[in-house]
């Protein structure tokens, strides 16, 4: 049976609205990472970075989210959220800085 | 008399997936989903699972406890389908196999997420064939909400996306796009594809998630033997109702003609995805909905009333005795399952087995933790797991032991680890 759309403009504005209200969030981050999207170097140096705090901390993969990536002159800076999977802690978690500048990588729990 | 058979059946249902729910340990997926780890899967059912520790204590029991509820809530959706489209007797008989149908029943009573799934692909299904029947805005509404939660529950609900694009597209010709329904499914998958792209590390996982498979069930014969284990002798009498519902399409019988068509597509795209899927078992618990229909539809093709009752009378009894069977109900559960460590990390325990290399190594387990992983020189397969945490700031050593019989033969083999169940493991974590 076709049904003409134009007559539930309200319903798919509906739709449409809960969809991008879902995805601001994504977004918001996919903002925030952009630069991994368009330059192999900062590629490069946030796998440096998420292999860094997996020697040095233990976090597998699943533990951290790159939440933003900050550029200065020559130094690129991931902000990763660490989380603590656990039921008792499902709502904890905290934020690292990894600085990587070449082979020098530091890490700054915020 | 039918309200009391409804009563006994859902009695049944529930029965059987709440007893013992608590008994045996978690085994690999299972302790991801009750950690609540999203990954490379949404944060929906984790997300349950551990709501659901909060409120009742964090054990087994109450990890698995929303799995085994959209299991019963599965066998109710599953009376109102079949009740709606094809009459009050048939959506007895679909909740009856529903009810006792064993890769359901196993499924329900563990923390895999495919349970959830097929609850909310038979929900789809349901609200669209109303829709069909009557294109409201309320039956739409519902079929947006079902299709917005679906891609949140398994990223493996695209194949079910696809066979639902493919109907649209052979009975709607090339005026696919002027159903309603087909812009629903783009836009409710929206969200996913956004939060897929704002993280890089699932981003890639799912990306080389092919490559990353092992045990490619691209043989017929494994693919029929988990069916078998899945379904046991159902399995062989819905193939002959698949046989039937294809003759009936052939013929161009017009009853019920749309949804015979959508489950024979259903039918088909689901034995080509799992002859290329893994061999997980847990996979097979999506066809659980299309063995109940061909079922119906070979019992239907019957016309001997006291031969179907007698039919039914035995298919109910088969599977009450392949449930009784199955370890996770009635001791302690057998944990085979490897799950995605093995997976993830194919490719090097392959190279080590290759190079007659048995050393110890450890690999990212995604479960929050590294693993020291051990490949046994006789078997040459990866078959001691022990999960380790390394250079940890919460807690420097501890283990999550999963396999007690490979435990239980080289004790010696483990001794300078400190061996702790999942419940444990937590408060340790904490």
């Amino acid at each position: 049976m076709m049904v003409k759309t134009g007559s539930r403009f309200i319903f798919w504005f509906f739709v449409l609205f809960i969809c991008i209200s879902a995805s601001l969030p994504s977004l918001v981050r996919i903002y925030n990472i952009r630069a991994i999207f368009f330059s192999k170097a900062v590629q490069e140096d946030a796998l440096e970075a998420m292999a860094f705090l997996k020697k040095e901390k233990g976090f597998g993969a699943t533990d951290t989210k790159l939440e933003r990536i900050v550029q200065d002159d020559k130094k690129n800076n991931f902000y990763f959220e660490y989380r603590y999977h656990s039921p008792r802690a499902i709502f904890e978690s905290s934020e690292f800085k990894v600085s990587v500048e070449g082979d020098d990588i530091k890490i700054e729990k915020l | 008399m039918k309200k009391i058979l409804f009563i006994v059946i859902i009695f049944l249902a529930v029965f059987l997936r709440l007893y013992n729910l608590g008994v045996g340990d978690l085994d690999t997926d299972e302790a991801k989903t009750a950690l609540g780890i999203d990954y490379p899967q949404s944060f929906v059912l984790p997300g349950l699972a551990v709501f659901s520790q909060i409120l009742f204590g964090v054990n087994e029991f109450s990890a698995r406890l929303p799995l085994a509820l959209s299991g019963i809530f599965f066998v109710t959706i599953c009376y109102l389908f079949f009740k709606k489209f094809f009459g009050e007797e048939k959506g007895m008989l679909a909740m009856l196999l529903a009810a006792f149908l064993p890769s359901n029943i196993v499924f329900s009573r563990s923390a895999f997420l495919d349970v959830a799934l097929i609850f909310n692909w038979l929900v789809i299904i349901y609200f669209w064939f109303k829709y069909e029947e009557s294109a409201s805005q309320k039956n739409l509404f519902f079929l947006f909400l079902a299709l917005f939660v679906c891609p949140w529950l398994k990223i493996q609900t695209v194949y079910f996306l696809f066979v639902l694009f493919t109907y649209l597209l052979l009975t709607k010709k090339w005026l696919f796009w002027k159903d309603e329904r087909f812009w629903l499914l783009p836009i409710t998958f929206l969200p996913l594809c956004f939060y897929f792209a704002s993280d890089p590390n699932k981003l890639y996982d799912l990306m080389t998630y092919n490559n990353k498979l092992i045990g490619k069930s691209n043989d017929f014969f494994l693919v029929a033997k988990m069916f078998w284990h899945s379904y046991g002798v159902l399995a062989a009498f819905a193939l002959l109702g698949l046989i039937f519902s294809l003759r009936d399409f052939l013929k161009r019988n017009r009853d019920k003609e749309n949804i015979n068509i959508f489950f024979l597509l259903f039918s088909i795209i689901l034995l080509v995805v799992l002859y290329f899927l893994p061999k997980q078992p847990y996979y097979y618990v999506w066809p659980d909905i299309v063995v109940i229909y061909c079922l119906i539809y070979f019992l239907s093709k019957i016309s001997n009333e006291l031969l179907k009752k007698s039919l039914i009378a035995c298919f109910v009894i088969i599977s009450l005795w392949t449930i009784y069977n199955q370890t996770c109900i009635n001791k302690e559960r057998c944990c085979a399952g490897s799950g995605c460590f093995w997976q993830t990390e194919f490719f090097n325990v392959e190279k080590q087995i290759s190079k007659n290399s048995y050393d110890a190594f450890y690999l990212d387990t995604s479960l929050g933790f590294l693993a020291k992983w051990h490949i046994s020189p006789e078997t040459k397969k990866l078959d001691n797991f022990i999960w380790k945490r390394e250079n940890n700031n919460l807690e420097d050593k501890f283990l999550l032991y999963l396999h007690p019989s490979t435990y239980e033969s080289n004790p010696t083999f483990f001794s300078d680890y400190r061996i702790i169940k999942y419940p444990s493991l937590v408060v340790v974590y904490k």
